[in-house]
């Protein structure tokens, strides 16, 4: 791809700057938010996941909030029970705060950042090792019986058996 | 902004998209985010949607409304090459509300503008 590069110009510009800070909030908001969520609700806080909610079946990212706030705990064993990638994505977020931040108010670029950011190698293996997890968890789910439990009890399988009535 | 003959193709139904989304439980979304962001940053001529956080977006919700948020924005840039600039611009807000409650629509409305990019070629 002809993407004009990054790295030839040293500077930000107001847009890159405002982009990389606003990252930087949102990344500080949700550090704050998962060491503010009270403990005994992580297990039991609102379903927001559209899929969940409608099927009854999680998506690839369900149980990261639930995950985060466990680390934000001191919770490792459990945080990994939630989301084998949490405690990675979790580190992820604490490094690019800072890094973010301080490319935003100097408008110095941070190659390394930058590379990270627009990686499509690194997309790969993200979304496969994102997929694979699911694909396992999913698996794990339908020998245990809990996939059919979510599935039949689920709004839509509701609709279903209501139109086949 | 790239030449229209340079941008990959990607033309899939709308609705596919949703059904798709659903039957393979959000798997194929985060591939979707993939194209969709290497196709917008194509589209723009510059890096502005981070692949690796488009593989999040398809599947966290907070971070599906920012990468909605930057979709919206690119769709400005599609606008002008399609010759609807004025239509498609000042999507985002629509698009950042639709990923925070409704990320299938949003996405069902990203790809249908991306479809006509290719229906015109």
């Amino acid at each position: 791809m002809s993407f004009t590069r990054r790295n030839e110009h040293p500077r930000l510009d107001r847009r890159e700057a405002n982009h990389s800070l606003f990252l930087a909030a949102t990344g500080a908001a949700l550090i704050a938010a998962s060491f503010l969520w009270p403990w005994h609700q992580a297990d039991g806080g609102p379903v927001l996941c559209m899929l969940r909610l409608t099927t009854g079946v999680p998506c690839p990212g369900c149980g990261l909030t639930r995950s985060f706030c466990s680390i934000a705990h001191g919770e490792f064993a459990q945080a990994l029970g939630f989301h084998l990638l949490g405690p990675v994505l979790y580190l992820a977020v604490l490094i690019a705060v800072p890094v973010l931040a301080y490319q935003g108010i100097t408008r110095r670029r941070v190659s390394i950042a930058q590379r990270a950011l627009f990686s499509g190698k690194l997309a790969w293996g993200l979304a496969i090792v994102l997929m694979g997890y699911h694909a396992v968890r999913l698996a794990a789910m339908a020998w245990s019986g809990a996939l059919w439990d979510g599935l039949s009890s689920s709004p839509i399988a509701l609709v279903i058996r209501t139109i086949v009535a | 902004m790239a030449e229209r003959s340079e941008i990959p193709v990607f033309q899939n139904s709308p609705i596919l998209v949703l059904v798709l989304g659903f039957l393979t439980c959000g798997l194929y979304m985060i591939y979707w985010n993939m194209k969709v962001a290497e196709i917008f940053n194509k589209i723009s001529g510059r890096e502005l949607i981070s692949t690796p956080i488009a593989v999040l977006a398809g599947c966290c919700q907070p971070v599906s409304a920012y990468f909605y948020y930057l979709a919206g924005q690119s769709l400005g840039d599609l606008g002008a090459m399609i010759g609807k600039a004025e239509e498609l611009k000042g999507k985002s807000t629509l698009l950042l509300i639709l990923g925070i409650f409704l990320a299938p629509a949003a996405a069902m409305i990203v790809q249908g503008h991306l479809n006509e990019l290719y229906e015109k070629k």
